[in-house]
């Protein structure tokens, strides 16, 4: 746009937008990966928690 | 210009050709020829594999097969020249039902060669299994298999489970028109990004990830189990990718009652729940948003009826005494009703002792089990959790509308990744499914009846193909009849594609010229 900050940036300040950007990226791979790992963990701990749930009606209905 | 010469040379007339059959053949033709070659790449992997473990005459049959795939694939993209511009609804259907075919055909090459099977149709019954995640065998000496040929078997499962048409369009065929086409055609519709290569691009990164953490996990067990470093590692790679696709192959003629381990069955029963959830949930929950996971109505479903047919199955195997302490009614009546329900189909007894020492109610509930089936955009098989649970809201809104006097306006809602209100047109498609599912159920139980098997384990092999589950009882073997088998194979195919694909093929066969857009 025309008169906006983006048209009026000196070349040094330009430069530094191009390193944010890469900062920016690796900023996503980073939440990409505790993202993954987060969510793999809740992911495996619901269903470790359904299996000793059934695990325990198991031993309960042996018993009775 | 106007008139009649306009109609001629205009747009209309454009529009008119592409709905031509022609023009659907030449969309078929195109993308099953990039299918192909993709195929042909897969292949590459159990030759190395192959290389790796010293199986030099293993070799030459995955070079073959892959020669025979490039060959057939560029033939029929070189018929076509261009790739369509556009690619309507019924067309993405007719070329996901297609490509599944003449993929088993290819796939089946290497598999024929090893001498492991009887016959062509038998080799091709396994790759149809592996594709659907189903998991039944006529392979003969599995225990004596190649470690190429297990790796094939079991990449063929993996790739069936993740949308095999899907997969090979996003990263060979990128940009092309209709690829949302083709993924609801291949039984997946939770589309996780705006954008369908995105979309392919997640479901392909999550499987990945799983499949480093889920590996090692196995390969941890396996080597607790008694296998050297590389057999364990091995034997994890397949296992996860059984697992994980709920598809049911196992490198060993026992499946996990071989490992006579507590912890290669936990970790199997953790990968293929895990496996049969829908891909949106993980997506969802790797995004941070893990109220998902207690707020969905696919697991919801899940979680309610797998724990009352679990419940109903070990009451019943307690009073009939066959399992009689809490570990071994775990192990395997838990294992089992699990198993049944994720659509995987492994097992920890052998199958005969399914028919001669489990009760008949027992049975039952597992053969519902195979029924229901897991997750949507899973790689699970069966109605599925989210059916399930808006069959349950239909009749529960029903219900209420009758209760209510007539001016009351009854609203059910329900969440599945976002806040629904109940509407006929869901109602409509998850009935229609589940209908179609129970005929085709039905009409199998008719044919294992008409080949001579008792009436108990002819349904539950009926529930069991139906459902792309894995799970016999003894009914699936290379002396079955022929017909029996090419009728294994098509309900394998229509009951992983939900019908609605083979639906939209009979259809274009039936009525080329009024091709459904």
């Amino acid at each position: 746009v025309p008169g906006s900050r983006r048209d009026t940036l000196p070349p040094a300040q330009a430069a530094k937008n191009v390193r944010r950007k890469g900062t920016a990226s690796r900023t996503d791979w980073r939440r990409t990966a505790v993202g993954s790992i987060t969510g793999m963990a809740t992911e495996a701990a619901s269903v470790i928690l359904y299996l000793i749930g059934l695990a325990v009606v198991s031993l309960v209905v042996a018993h009775l | 210009v106007t008139g009649a010469f306009a109609d001629q040379t205009g747009p209309h007339l454009r529009k008119a050709r592409e709905k031509r059959p022609i023009g659907t053949l030449f969309v078929i033709t195109y993308y099953a020829g990039i299918v192909l070659r993709w195929v042909a790449v897969i292949m590459v992997i159990p030759a190395l594999v192959s290389a790796l473990s010293g199986e030099w005459s293993v070799v030459p049959d995955f070079l073959i097969g892959a020669g025979v795939a490039l060959v057939g694939g560029s033939t029929l993209v070189l018929l076509c020249r261009t790739a369509p511009s556009r690619v309507y609804w019924s067309q993405g259907m007719l070329t996901v039902a297609v490509s599944w075919l003449l993929s088993m055909i290819v796939c089946a090459v290497p598999s024929w060669l090893s001498g492991h099977y009887l016959s062509f149709v038998d080799a091709c019954f396994d790759v149809m299994s592996g594709f659907t995640t189903t998991g039944l065998v006529l392979i003969q000496d599995l225990d004596h298999v190649s470690d190429g040929l297990n790796t094939w078997r079991h990449l063929l499962s993996y790739l069936g489970g993740q949308g095999m048409i899907v997969l090979a369009l996003s990263f060979l065929a990128h940009g092309f028109p209709g690829l949302y086409t083709l993924y609801v055609g291949e039984g997946k519709d939770e589309r996780l990004l705006p954008s369908m290569w995105r979309t392919a691009r997640a479901i392909w990164f999550i499987s990945v990830v799983y499949l480093l953490v889920g590996t090692g996990a196995f390969a941890v067990a396996t080597r607790q189990a008694g296998l050297s470093a590389y057999r364990g590692l091995l034997h994890a790679f397949w296992l996860f990718m059984s697992a994980w696709s709920t598809g049911g192959f196992a490198p060993q003629s026992q499946s996990i009652l071989f490992y006579h381990s507590r912890i290669v069955e936990a970790v199997a029963l953790v990968v293929f729940v895990l496996g049969s959830l829908n891909f949106g949930l993980h997506y969802a929950v790797w995004s941070g948003n893990r109220r998902e996971v207690t707020r969905n109505l696919e697991i919801r479903s899940f979680l309610v009826t797998s724990a009352i047919l679990t419940l109903i199955s070990l009451a019943a195997l307690k009073v009939s005494g066959v399992y009689s302490t809490g570990e071994v009614l775990f192990r395997k009546g838990v294992f089992h009703l699990l198993s049944a329900h994720t659509t995987t189909g492994f097992m920890t007894i052998y199958p005969s002792m399914l028919v001669v020492s489990w009760p008949a109610l027992a049975m039952f509930c597992v053969v519902l089990a195979q029924l229901l089936g897991g997750s949507a955009s899973s790689t699970a098989g069966g109605f599925k959790g989210v059916r399930v649970g808006i069959a349950a809201k239909t009749v529960v809104h029903e219900l209420r509308r009758l209760l209510l006097p007539e001016s009351a306006v009854v609203v059910t809602r329900f969440h599945f990744f976002r806040d629904h209100v109940l509407g006929d047109r869901q109602a409509r498609a998850a009935l229609l499914v589940i209908f179609l599912y129970t005929v085709t159920v039905s009409v199998t139980a008719v044919a294992n009846l008409a080949a001579g098997y008792p009436l108990q384990e002819s349904l539950f092999e009926a529930a069991s193909v139906t459902g792309n589950v894995g799970l016999t009882a003894g009914l699936t073997s290379a002396s079955m009849p022929l017909g029996l088998k090419l009728h294994y194979i098509l309900v394998m195919w229509s009951g992983r594609l939900e019908f609605m694909a083979v639906l939209v093929l009979v259809g274009y066969l039936i009525h080329r010229r009024r091709l459904p857009q």
